[in-house]
C-alpha cells in the first residue's frame, strides 16, 4: 500500500494510544494486586500480670535458672534459646521473656512452649514469668492474623490506650 | 673501542696471578656479603628500602642530658609501661569467690598443698598456655591515637593531598601541628627529615609526598637529593629559595617518624601470698621480685609517635602546674626529638596501677589461657620405717609407717634359696603387709619404690616344718584337712609304698568310689576327680589287706572368688562365680546364696535356685545385674539347706568414671543406684575444686537405676575432684566411697568480646575497626641487642589463620599459642633456692601444718602475663593523667586529660548553666521558674541560630507551653555540655568512668585526646608564622572552630572533624537533626539494611540497641506512658527494630521503632515528610524515641498519629 504520509502518522498515533491505555490497565491491575495486603497480627503484647516480686518462690527459683547461662547479652537482653525458626530472649528491663517467632507460627510456638516446660516451667509460671510470643517477621504476623502474644492458658489483655 | 681491545687482550694472556684469585673470590664475598646487607639494613641515605617492622629499636630510659639511666646492676632501664593482666583486685588471674561460685577458672593463680616428711625436697611444675592474637592486640596500641595527633600525616592520602584544592585546608592538619608552635614543627620536621634519610628502612621512607599543588611527587630521600637537608627561615624572614623548594612540600611532612619499637610479652611469676600482696600495694620495692619466665619480644608501631605529638602537645598547652613534674618532654635546642620518660613512675604504682589500666583490660579480652596440672615427684625417699611385726611356722606379718600410697611395695628374699616375695603396690592407706607361704631359710625384707630402697630393712628366719605325727600302722596315711574344697583329694602316706600296694576310697555306705591302683615307691597320691561327699580311705595290700590307718574326710564345692567387674563408662558391671566340680543334683539342686557380710547373718539377698537358676551341670555363675550392688558380701554354694562349699567374700565398689570433653562434663557411677545399703536415696556426686578445697557443684540424690548424671556443658577448667558419697552430706569424712580427680579443660577459652563493643576499652579503634590497625607479626628470633638471634618463637607455637592486608611484614607469626612452664627448682629471688619441706616453721612456704614427723605445706603462686609497651606511659602521662590537681580556678583535676585547661573549650563554659536548667525543668510542672529559665536561656543569645531545633520548637508551640518547655527539653537534652573526657556514652568522644578512668566508647576515642584547639595557637601558626604566599594560597582566615570534638549538634551544624577544625560545608546525610549519623555497620547481620534507601543503618548506627535500653528510655522521657509505648506501640509498629523502613505506608514511607517520618534525601530523589521537626524516624533509636515522645506530647498525649494505638 502507498497510503498518504498524514494517514501513516494517524495510524502511528491510533497504535501508540492503543498501546498506552492497554499499559496503564495492566499497571493499574498490577497496583491494585500489590495494595491487597493480607491482614495481619497487631503484635500488641499483653504486658505482664503478676509484678517480679510478688512471684511465687519456685517461679522465682525457675527465673533465675533460665537465666543463669545466657548465650548472649546484648545490653540487657539476653539471649537464652535459639533455633531456626524462634529464638527467646529475656529482657531484663521491664523483666518479660520474649519469644520472637519468624515462620511456623503455631509449630514455633509449640516448640518454644516445650523448650520451657523442659526447663522445669510450668503452664502458670510461662503466664507469670512472664513469657510473651512476637511475631517478628510480617510473614509471621500474617500467617496467623488472629495471633496472641499469651502462652496458652493465660489471660489478659493489652495495655488500653492511655487517658491524656 | 680501542679499551675493550685493550682488557680482552690482557684477560687472554695466561700470566699466573694468585693474588688476582683472592682478590677476586674476596671481591665475589663482599658483594654477596652487601647485598645481603642491603636486604636487611639500608645505608643512610641510601634510597628507601622500607622493611617496616624489622629490625625494631629497644628503648631505653633516659635521663635530661640524653643519658642512658642504669639500674644497679649497670643495665639499661628499658622504657616500657607493664601492662599486668589481673583480675579485678590486681591478683593474677585465678580462682576468685563470688557469692560461693568460682568467677575465674583457675589459671594462673594457684596454691600448692604438700605433704611429706621434714627435709624432703619437692619438685613440682606446672605447664600453662597463653594465646595472643597480635592483629588484634596492634590495634589496642594507639594507631588511632598518633594518627589523630598527627593529623593522619603519614597516610598516603595526606601525603598527596592537593593543599590548594582543599575547601577547607584547617582540617588537614591534626592538633599537633595546629596547636603547636611554628618554630617547634619545624624544629621536628627538620628531625624528621634527618631521621628518615638515615633510615631508609623505616616504613615511612618510601613515600611520596606532593607539594601543595599535589603535583611532583618526591620522597624524602629524592627531597634531600633535590634540595639537600631543609633549613627554614627564622621567623619574620622570607627566604625566596626557600619558597622555591622545600616551603611547598613543608606542611605536608609529619612531626614525627613511625619508628618501630620493642614490646616484651612476660610472664612474670612470684610465690608467696605476702611477696604478692606487697606487689599488689607497691610497696616494698617489690616490684624487683618478680621472676620472669619466659619473654617474648613484639614489634610495636606507632606509639612513639604517639607519645612524641602528644607529648609536644602537652607541653605547649598544658599549664605547668598541671603537667607531670616529668613533661617537659622536648629538647628544642639540640632539635633532638626525646621523650623523657615517666616510666618509673609507673612501675612505683606496679600491680596497683594495674587495676586503672583499661588497656591490660583490653587486651585481657584477646587472650586466652590454659593451664594443666601440677605435677610433682619426690626427690628424696627414705621416709618409711618397716617393722617386723610377726613370724609363724611360714609367715611373717610387716606394718610400716607412713602407710601406703599406692606406689610402693614390699619385698622379702629368702637368702637361701634366692626366692622373692613381693606384695606388688600397697594401695593408699594401708599400713601391714602378712608373706604366708614362706620357706624356711633366712630373710631379707625392705620397701621398694621403682628400684630403690625407701624404707630399712628387716631380716628373719622361717625354721623347717614340724615333724608329722608318727604312724599308728605300718604305714601312716593321711589327708587334708576336712572339709576338702575342689575335685582333687590328695593322699599322704609313709613309708613308700610298695608294689601290691592301693589306696581305697569308700563312701559313707561303704561302697568302693575310687581305687588308686597300684602305688609301687609313692608316698602320695590325688584323687582327681572327686565329687562333694563324705568319705573315708585306707592302704590294702593286695586289694585285701589293711596296712594303714582310716583317714575320713569329706569333700564339698570349691568356690573361687569372684571376678568382679565394674566399668560404667562402658555400661559394664559384672560380678561372676567359678566353682568346682561341676554342680549336680544329688539330693537337692546346687545354688549360690550371697549375703551382707555381717556377722551373724542376715537373710540372703540372692538365692540363684530361687531366681530360676539351675547351677547342675555349671562351673560358674554371674550375678544378675539387679543383685549387682555396691557393698561387702559373703556367697556360698548350698544343697537344700546345707553349705556345700567354703565361703568366699568379695566387695563390690563404687566405679566413677568421668568423661570429659572440652567443658563437657557427665559422670558415670556404677552399679546402678537402684541397688546398695542403706539408702539408695542418698546417693549424690559432689565436685570441689582442688587446692581450695570447695564445692563447686551438687548432683543432688541421684536418680534410682541411674547410671550417669551430667555436670556441665561449660565447667569451669582446673583441678578438680569428684567424689561419689551417700547419705547426704552429714557424713562426709564416714562414707566417701570414691573420689576422683579430674582435670577439666586443659584450654580454657576467655570470652573474646569484640573489641568495638568493649566500652572498658580505651586504646582500640572505633566500631567495626577492631583488629584493622596496621601491625607487625613477630619474628622467630629477637633484636634487642643482649639477647639477638635468641629464640622467640617456638617452631608451631604461631600460625597466621586469616591473613590480612594490615600486617606490615612477611612473617606468619600472629596469632600463637605462648607455653611456659613453672618449675619450683627455678626459684629466685629467696634464699633457699630449692622448695623443700622445713623442720620448722614455714620456711620457704607460705605456712606449714605440722604432726609427728609429716608435714603438710601451703605456697601460692602468681603468674602475670605482662604487655611491656614503650611509650605508653608518656602518651597516658600526656594525654590523660595530671600528678596534680589544678591550682588555677579550671575544670582540671586529677586523672583528667591535660589538654584541655588552657584552651578551655566552649562546651566547658557553658557546661553548668545549661546542664542544670535541663537537669532541673520537669515537663510537668512547664511553669515552673527552672522551666522558665531554661526556656529564656535556650531563645536568647546565639543559641536559636546555632541550634535550629530549639528555633523549630517556638516556632511550633509558642502559644503551647507544655509542648513548648518539652520540646526545648528534647532539643536541648540533646546539646552536649560535657566536659571534655566526660561524654555521655550515647554521644561520640569519651566518658568518664569511675574514679576519674576515661572510658572510651564506639566511635572516635581518639578524639579524647584533644577537646578544642586553642584559637590563640590557630592565630599563631596560621597568621603569624605560616608565609603570606601560603596563607593566601590556602585561604587562612581569622576563623576558629571553638565546638567539643564530643559535641553532636542536634539541629545544627554537623560533627566537626577531629579536633576541632571547622566542619566542611557541605553536609553530607543525614540532614541536620539526625543525631548519630547513620552507618554502613550491619552490627553482625542483625539488620538488613537493604530494606531502606539509604542501605545505612540509621536507627542503631552504634550498635548499641537493645530492648531493655529501650524501655529504660522510655521510663525516663514518658514514665506513665512507658509501658504502652514499649508492650504496644514498638512492637505493634516495628517488633522493635530500629532500622524498620515501611516503603508503602499510607502517609508515604514510616521509619524506624515508631514508623515515623523523614527528612529529604535529594541525591536519592526523596522529598521531607515531616509533619513537625519531631515527625522523624530515620535518626538513631535514642532520638526516634525522644521524637516519638515529643511529637505525642504535641499532639496532647493521644497517640492520634500512630495506627497501632487504636
Amino acid at each position: 500500500m502507498n497510503l498518504p504520509q498524514n494517514q501513516k502518522t494517524f495510524q502511528v498515533i491510533i497504535i501508540a494510544v492503543v498501546f498506552f491505555l492497554l499499559a496503564m490497565i495492566f499497571g493499574i491491575f498490577l497496583t491494585q494486586t500489590g495494595k491487597s495486603t493480607k491482614p495481619a497480627a497487631t503484635n500488641k503484647i499483653v504486658p505482664p500480670q503478676v509484678s517480679p516480686a510478688s512471684l511465687p518462690k519456685e517461679t522465682k527459683d525457675l527465673k533465675s535458672k533460665l537465666i543463669s547461662k545466657p548465650l548472649k547479652n546484648n545490653k540487657g537482653d539476653l539471649l537464652l534459646y535459639e533455633s531456626t525458626n524462634f529464638y527467646v530472649e529475656y529482657i531484663t528491663s521491664p523483666q518479660v521473656f520474649f519469644v520472637k517467632i519468624a515462620k511456623d507460627v503455631n509449630n514455633s510456638k509449640k516448640q518454644a512452649t516445650e523448650w520451657f516446660i523442659a526447663q522445669g516451667a510450668t503452664g502458670q509460671d510461662m503466664c507469670n514469668l512472664p513469657v510473651r510470643f512476637i511475631l517478628s517477621t510480617l510473614e509471621a504476623r500474617q500467617e496467623d492474623p488472629k495471633f496472641t502474644s499469651l502462652p496458652d492458658g493465660c489471660t489478659g489483655q493489652p495495655i488500653s490506650k492511655p487517658t491524656k | 673501542m680501542p679499551v675493550h681491545k685493550d682488557v680482552l687482550s690482557k684477560a687472554k694472556r695466561p700470566k699466573s696471578k694468585p693474588w688476582l684469585g683472592i682478590i677476586f673470590i674476596a671481591l665475589l664475598i663482599s658483594i654477596n656479603l652487601s647485598i645481603f646487607t642491603s636486604a636487611v639494613q639500608a645505608a643512610p641515605g641510601g634510597a628507601p628500602a622500607p622493611q617496616p617492622c624489622f629490625n625494631p629499636e629497644p628503648v631505653y630510659v633516659k635521663d635530661a642530658g640524653g643519658n642512658f639511666v642504669l639500674d644497679a646492676n649497670g643495665q639499661k632501664v628499658e622504657n616500657l609501661t607493664d601492662n599486668y593482666l589481673t583480675d579485678t583486685n590486681g591478683d593474677p588471674l585465678g580462682p576468685e569467690e563470688t557469692d560461693n561460685k568460682l568467677t575465674n577458672p583457675e589459671a594462673l593463680k594457684f596454691t600448692i598443698v604438700y605433704t611429706g616428711h621434714k627435709g624432703d625436697l619437692v619438685h613440682l611444675t606446672k605447664r600453662n598456655q597463653v594465646k595472643v592474637d597480635f592483629s588484634k592486640l596492634q590495634a589496642i596500641f594507639g594507631a588511632p591515637n598518633s594518627n589523630f595527633a598527627d593529623g593522619g600525616a603519614q597516610s598516603i592520602d595526606h601525603a598527596q593531598t592537593n593543599l590548594m584544592g582543599l575547601k577547607n585546608p584547617l582540617i588537614y592538619q591534626g592538633p599537633a601541628q595546629k596547636a603547636v608552635f611554628k618554630v617547634l614543627t619545624d624544629a621536628q620536621r627538620i628531625k624528621y627529615v634527618k631521621y628518615v634519610y638515615d633510615k631508609p628502612e623505616l616504613g615511612e621512607s618510601g613515600t611520596k609526598f606532593t607539594d601543595y599543588n599535589g603535583q611532583d611527587p618526591k620522597n624524602i630521600h629524592e627531597l634531600v637529593g633535590a634540595f639537600s637537608l631543609p633549613s627554614p627561615p627564622p621567623a619574620g624572614t622570607t627566604d625566596q629559595h626557600w619558597l622555591d623548594t622545600w616551603a611547598k612540600y613543608w606542611e605536608k611532612l609529619p612531626t614525627t617518624y613511625n619508628e618501630f619499637t620493642i614490646g616484651k610479652l612476660e610472664f612474670r611469676e612470684l610465690h608467696g601470698l605476702q611477696l604478692i600482696e606487697n606487689v599488689k600495694k607497691g610497696v616494698d620495692n617489690s616490684c624487683s621480685k618478680f621472676n620472669p619466665l619466659r619473654t617474648v619480644e613484639f614489634p610495636v608501631p606507632n606509639f612513639f609517635r604517639t607519645a612524641a605529638t602528644s607529648g609536644a602537645l602537652n607541653q605547649v598547652l598544658v599549664p605547668k602546674t598541671a603537667q607531670s613534674d616529668q613533661n617537659d618532654l622536648l629538647d628544642i635546642k639540640g632539635a633532638v626529638l626525646g621523650v623523657k620518660t615517666s616510666t618509673l613512675d609507673f612501675l612505683q604504682y606496679c600491680i596497683k596501677f594495674a587495676q586503672k589500666n583499661p588497656v591490660s583490660q583490653a587486651i585481657k579480652k584477646v587472650i586466652s589461657l590454659g593451664t594443666q596440672s601440677i605435677k610433682s615427684s619426690y626427690i628424696a625417699y627414705a621416709a618409711w620405717n618397716l617393722n617386723l611385726a610377726s613370724v609363724g611356722s611360714n609367715s611373717a606379718r610387716f606394718t610400716f609407717d607412713p602407710p601406703g600410697n599406692g606406689n610402693f611395695g614390699l619385698v622379702a628374699k629368702n637368702n637361701s634359696t634366692g626366692q622373692t616375695w613381693d606384695s606388688g603396690a600397697i594401695s593408699n592407706g594401708t599400713s601391714s603387709v602378712t608373706f604366708n607361704g614362706l620357706t624356711p631359710g633366712n630373710y631379707r625384707a625392705v620397701l621398694i619404690f621403682a628400684t630403690s630402697e625407701i624404707s630399712n630393712a628387716v631380716t628373719f628366719d622361717i625354721n623347717s616344718a614340724d615333724p608329722s605325727p608318727q604312724p599308728t600302722s605300718s604305714w601312716t596315711l593321711s589327708v587334708q584337712a576336712s572339709p576338702i574344697r575342689g575335685s582333687n583329694v590328695r593322699f599322704d602316706y609313709n613309708p613308700e609304698a610298695n608294689s601290691v600296694m592301693a589306696l581305697i576310697v569308700y563312701d559313707q555306705n561303704n561302697n568302693t568310689v575310687t581305687d588308686s591302683g597300684s602305688i609301687d615307691r609313692s608316698t602320695t597320691w590325688t584323687w582327681t576327680n572327686a565329687r562333694p561327699g563324705v568319705y573315708h580311705a585306707q592302704l590294702f595290700a593286695y586289694g585285701i589287706a589293711p596296712v594303714s590307718n582310716v583317714v575320713n574326710f569329706e569333700v564339698q564345692w570349691l568356690l573361687n572368688n569372684p571376678t568382679v567387674d565394674i566399668r560404667p563408662l562402658a555400661g559394664i558391671n559384672n560380678v561372676n562365680f567359678t566353682f568346682a566340680p561341676q554342680g549336680n543334683n544329688d539330693g537337692a539342686n546346687l545354688s549360690l546364696l550371697t549375703y551382707v557380710n555381717t556377722t551373724p547373718r542376715g537373710t540372703a539377698f540372692y538365692d540363684s535356685a530361687v531366681s530360676g537358676v539351675n547351677l547342675n551341670g555349671q562351673t560358674s555363675h554371674a550375678l544378675p545385674l539387679n543383685k549387682v550392688r555396691w557393698g561387702k558380701w559373703v556367697a556360698v554354694l548350698i544343697k537344700g539347706l546345707s553349705a556345700v562349699s567354703n565361703e568366699v567374700t568379695y566387695e563390690v565398689p563404687y566405679v566413677l568414671e568421668v568423661e570429659n570433653n572440652s567443658g563437657s562434663v557427665t559422670f558415670h557411677y556404677g552399679p546402678p543406684l537402684h541397688i546398695g545399703p542403706p539408702s539408695a536415696n542418698a546417693m549424690a556426686i559432689i565436685v570441689k575444686r582442688k587446692y581450695i578445697d570447695k564445692v563447686v557443684w551438687d548432683s543432688g540424690p541421684l536418680a534410682l537405676d541411674s547410671t550417669s548424671v551430667h555436670w556441665t556443658d561449660n565447667a569451669q577448667p582446673g583441678d578438680m575432684e569428684a567424689c561419689l558419697l551417700y547419705d547426704g552430706k552429714t557424713e562426709l569424712s564416714a562414707h566417701n566411697l570414691v573420689c576422683k580427680p579430674i582435670s577439666v579443660s586443659t584450654n580454657y577459652p576467655w570470652k573474646i568480646i569484640t573489641l568495638d563493643k568493649d566500652k572498658s576499652c580505651i586504646k582500640v579503634s572505633g566500631s567495626g575497626k577492631a583488629g584493622n590497625a596496621p601491625f607487625c607479626a613477630i619474628y622467630p628470633t629477637k633484636f634487642e641487642p643482649s639477647v639477638k638471634g635468641q629464640t622467640n618463637v617456638f617452631p608451631g607455637e604461631c600460625a597466621d589463620p586469616n591473613p590480612s592486608r594490615y600486617k606490615l611484614n612477611d612473617q606468619s607469626n600472629v596469632v600463637c599459642t605462648f607455653t611456659f612452664d613453672w618449675d619450683s627448682s627455678k626459684f629466685d629471688g629467696i634464699p633457699d633456692k630449692e622448695l623443700r619441706l622445713p623442720a620448722s616453721g614455714p620456711g620457704n612456704w607460705d605456712k606449714c601444718d605440722y604432726a609427728g614427723d609429716f608435714v603438710t605445706c601451703y605456697l601460692t603462686v602468681g603468674i602475670w602475663p605482662d604487655f611491656r609497651v614503650p611509650f605508653l606511659a608518656q602518651s597516658w602521662n600526656n594525654t590523660q593523667f595530671s600528678n596534680k590537681d589544678e591550682v588555677l580556678p579550671t575544670l582540671q583535676e586529677t586523672g583528667r586529660p591535660g589538654y584541655y585547661t588552657f584552651g578551655q573549650p566552649k562546651a566547658v563554659a557553658e557546661y553548668d548553666p545549661l546542664q542544670e536548667l535541663v537537669n532541673n525543668c520537669d515537663p510537668a510542672i512547664p511553669g515552673s521558674q527552672a522551666c522558665k529559665d531554661l526556656v529564656n536561656k535556650v531563645t536568647s543569645g546565639d543559641y536559636p541560630t546555632k541550634y535550629p531545633g530549639l528555633s523549630d520548637c517556638v516556632t511550633s508551640y509558642l502559644m503551647q507551653l507544655p509542648q513548648l518547655v518539652t520540646c526545648i527539653k528534647g532539643v536541648a537534652s540533646l546539646i552536649p555540655k560535657n566536659l571534655p573526657g566526660q561524654v555521655d556514652s550515647s554521644t561520640l568522644g569519651a566518658s568518664t568512668g569511675p574514679s576519674g578512668s576515661v572510658l572510651g566508647t564506639a566511635t572516635d576515642q581518639k578524639e579524647r585526646f584533644i577537646g578544642a584547639v586553642d584559637c590563640g595557637k590557630h592565630l599563631t601558626r596560621d597568621i603569624s608564622l605560616k608565609p603570606l604566599v601560603l596563607q593566601k594560597e590556602l585561604g587562612v582566615k581569622f576563623d576558629c572552630d571553638l565546638s567539643t570534638s564530643s559535641e553532636t549538634p542536634p539541629n545544627g551544624a554537623p560533627p566537626p572533624p577531629p579536633g576541632g577544625g571547622t566542619p566542611t560545608p557541605t553536609p553530607p546525610p543525614p540532614p541536620p537533626g539526625g543525631g548519630t549519623p547513620p552507618t554502613t555497620n550491619d552490627c553482625s547481620g542483625k539488620y538488613n539494611l537493604s530494606t531502606n534507601p539509604l542501605n545505612d543503618n540509621f536507627g542503631d548506627p552504634s550498635c548499641d540497641f537493645s530492648e531493655s535500653q529501650l524501655y529504660d528510655l522510655l521510663r525516663s522521657l514518658d514514665p506513665s506512658r512507658a509501658d504502652y509505648w514499649f508492650f504496644t506501640i514498638v512492637p505493634c509498629e516495628s517488633v522493635y527494630n530500629s532500622n524498620n523502613y515501611n516503603g508503602a505506608s499510607t502517609s508515604g514511607s514510616a521509619w524506624g521503632l515508631y514508623q515515623m517520618g523523614h527528612e529529604a534525601y535529594p541525591t536519592l530523589g526523596i522529598p521531607r515528610q515531616m509533619n513537625s521537626p519531631f515527625d522523624r524516624g530515620d535518626v538513631d533509636w535514642r532520638l526516634q524515641t525522644s521524637n516519638a515522645v515529643n511529637y505525642n506530647n504535641g499532639l496532647g498525649n493521644t497517640f492520634d498519629y500512630w495506627g497501632c494505638a487504636t
